[in-house]
């Protein structure tokens, strides 16, 4: 007995071009859709575990609004304000990533991004120690070795081992800084466990010296932002107000800085998504609109050129919903082969760009069905496009009469 | 014998168009085709044969009048009805052949079955039962329509019109496409076809073709204008 797939897949083979754009378009759509898709979740997933890895009492402090830079540098001077005038926090970390270039010989390379800060920082990260301490105490003389507290990858890629000194020339990069070269001794004071990342910062790729040090360095004052911690969950919107209140006064009454819980900055990040979903979706849209044409363009060449198959066929007994359904099957056997090359194509590319490109990239999700009941509506609704934008196509060659069709020249 | 005709035609008429514009292909025609009939229908071009043969052949309607096919009558609001009797009473020859070249000679034979609706039970000859019955050998059933003759065409074209086993082989100009050589051995498969029982309904204008038939119908102008045999 003929089976109708196989005919169905005979005349697909029959046109491997048209069969091939149709497949094509499905197959970008699904591919793109899930790359950008499994972006956007996979960056929400990312950041709000991360975010939520630190518990839900850290509160951040950060110069300037979300409309205007700040009057005022955010300062040490802020922080121990913060220390001493707030009440019910747990712990107080300024930090200060200024851009320094770090010349170590003993290691062979330049690192940048030696992080400022005290000690606090290590339980508002969460930050555990596998040799020495988070001691960064330091004298204020740059002839005297200087602390440092090295993040697994650091101490893990270099062999540095607590106590070790190394000779090192820090060049400050940024303008207040004048970029003059200092030469002083690393002592290498802790080193941390492995921590992970944090909203896309590789808390293990850090150095860690005082942040008094830092200023004399760089010859700045101004922070990057600053890490409270409040003593409970149930804290968090009074300290927050606080810090506030204490940091506005500072400021000569300039609300010039921005105050952010763990719930704000989950909101934060949803908002970001969101805007970026949105762009998606127009993308998705796109996409969904040009395979939708190209199904339809394609089976209604498909039909016009089969008028006379179609009319035999009515001849020797095939009814309307055969006709119909003839190239409804065709129509879906292309959607869903583009569709299944997509999901294959998108999950491969997910994975390569997650185990190669790194950055942004390791965000990514490389299993489809984890982007949940989403992966399975982008299915169904691209084959209800194809199904769909087939129908009239379809429905036109089932109108076909034998005869019209197998008498016209 | 007492059996029922194959098909009935009475006071068959068919009108395309519509106003003044109107032409009558078919003008009061009746017409009974029995069991074992072996009936030609010749005359000039716009004579009303193919429009016949379609009324015939339940892919058109007449505008008055009634048929009957196998004692059922072909209803003229019911579409589905009509392609369902098409389908099962029914087996089409064409002048050019009509098989689909997607389709090895094998599929090409079996392809009316994937339309059949009822199962009646009626055990359905094998595809190469059938192309024994055409006269053609065994190994042309897994080659394409592409790959063979004109006239092997056409005799699978045959194999797949009584692959339903059905009540009349209407056949329209089956030779028009052939030369003498495979006219002559289309016609002896109708002949045998016919010798061992079936129906068969050849519209032509040719008479050599006409000359297989046991029975001539002659149109002009939508009208049966004379009746040879039997």
């Amino acid at each position: 007995m003929t089976g109708r797939t196989t005919l169905a897949f005979r005349y697909l083979w029959r046109q491997k071009m048209r069969t091939g754009f149709v497949v094509a378009t499905f197959t970008a759509a699904v591919t793109v859709t899930l790359l950008l898709t499994s972006a956007i979740v996979g960056t929400e997933q990312t950041f709000i575990g991360e975010i939520n890895a630190l518990g839900v009492t850290w509160i951040y402090v950060e110069p300037g609004t979300s409309n205007s830079a700040s009057i005022y540098p955010l300062t040490v001077g802020d922080a121990q304000a913060i220390a001493r005038s707030v009440p019910h926090l747990a712990a107080v970390a300024p930090i200060m990533i200024d851009g320094l270039s770090v010349d170590l010989p003993a290691w062979g390379k330049s690192l940048a991004d030696i992080t400022g800060t005290n000690a606090s920082v290590q339980s508002i990260f969460k930050y555990s120690i596998t040799t020495g301490s988070f001691a960064l105490a330091w004298g204020g003389n740059l002839s005297a070795p200087l602390p440092v507290v090295a993040g697994y990858n650091v101490w893990t890629t270099h062999d540095l081992s607590v106590g070790q000194v190394l000779p090192a020339t820090i060049v400050s990069l940024s303008a207040s800084g004048g970029g003059g070269a200092t030469q002083v001794n690393l002592v290498v004071a802790g080193l941390l466990g492995a921590r992970g990342s944090l909203g896309g910062t590789d808390l293990d790729s850090a150095i860690f010296t005082p942040i008094s040090a830092l200023e004399n360095l760089t010859n700045s004052i101004s922070l990057t932002y600053i890490f409270v911690s409040a003593s409970s969950s149930e804290y968090v919107g009074g300290v927050t107000s606080a810090i506030t209140s204490v940091v506005q006064q500072r400021h000569q009454g300039y609300q010039d800085f921005t105050v952010l819980s763990e719930q704000s900055w989950v909101s934060y990040v949803h908002d970001q998504l969101a805007q970026f979903s949105s762009i998606i979706s127009l993308v998705e849209a796109t996409l969904l609109m040009l395979s939708s044409m190209s199904v339809f363009v394609v089976m209604t060449m498909a039909v016009r050129d089969r008028r006379r198959v179609i009319g035999a066929m009515r001849a020797i007994g095939a009814h309307r919903s055969d006709i119909m359904g003839q190239f409804l099957l065709e129509a879906s056997l292309m959607s869903v082969s583009g569709i299944g090359i997509g999901v294959i194509l998108g999950t491969a590319v997910a994975g390569y760009l997650k185990a190669n490109a790194g950055g942004f990239y390791s965000y990514l999700l490389t299993n489809p069905v984890q982007l949940g009941p989403y992966f399975y509506e982008l299915l169904g609704v691209l084959w209800g496009i194809g199904f769909l934008f087939s129908m009239v196509p379809a429905y036109q060659a089932s109108r076909l009469e034998a005869v019209e069709a197998l008498t016209e020249l | 014998m007492n059996e029922r005709p194959i098909a009935y035609l009475q006071d068959v008429t068919k009108v395309y168009g519509s106003g003044r514009n109107t032409v009558a292909a078919l003008r009061g025609i009746n017409l009974q085709i029995d069991p074992a009939d072996f009936l030609a229908v010749v005359g000039p071009s716009g004579s009303g044969k193919s429009t016949l043969l379609h009324i015939l052949g339940c892919m058109d309607i007449p505008t008055t009048g009634s048929i009957e096919i196998d004692g059922e009558p072909v209803p003229r609001e019911n579409e589905r009805k009509r392609t369902q009797l098409r389908g099962e009473k029914i087996g089409f020859v064409f002048q050019a052949f009509h098989l689909l070249n997607e389709l090895s000679v094998r599929e090409n034979i079996e392809l009316p079955r994937m339309f059949l609706r009822r199962n009646d039970g009626k055990k359905l000859p094998t595809a190469e039962e059938l192309i024994e019955k055409v006269h053609m050998p065994l190994a042309v059933l897994d080659r394409r329509p592409t790959e063979i003759s004109g006239g092997e065409r056409q005799r699978v074209a045959i194999a797949r019109a009584l692959s339903n086993n059905p009540s009349m082989l209407l056949c329209d100009e089956p030779t028009g496409n052939l030369d003498s050589a495979n006219s002559t051995a289309v016609m002896r498969i109708f002949d045998s076809l016919n010798h061992s029982g079936a129906t068969i309904v050849v519209v032509t204008h040719n008479p050599e073709v006409a000359a297989h038939a046991a029975r001539t119908v002659s149109l002009k102008d939508g009208r049966i204008v004379g009746a040879v045999g039997a």
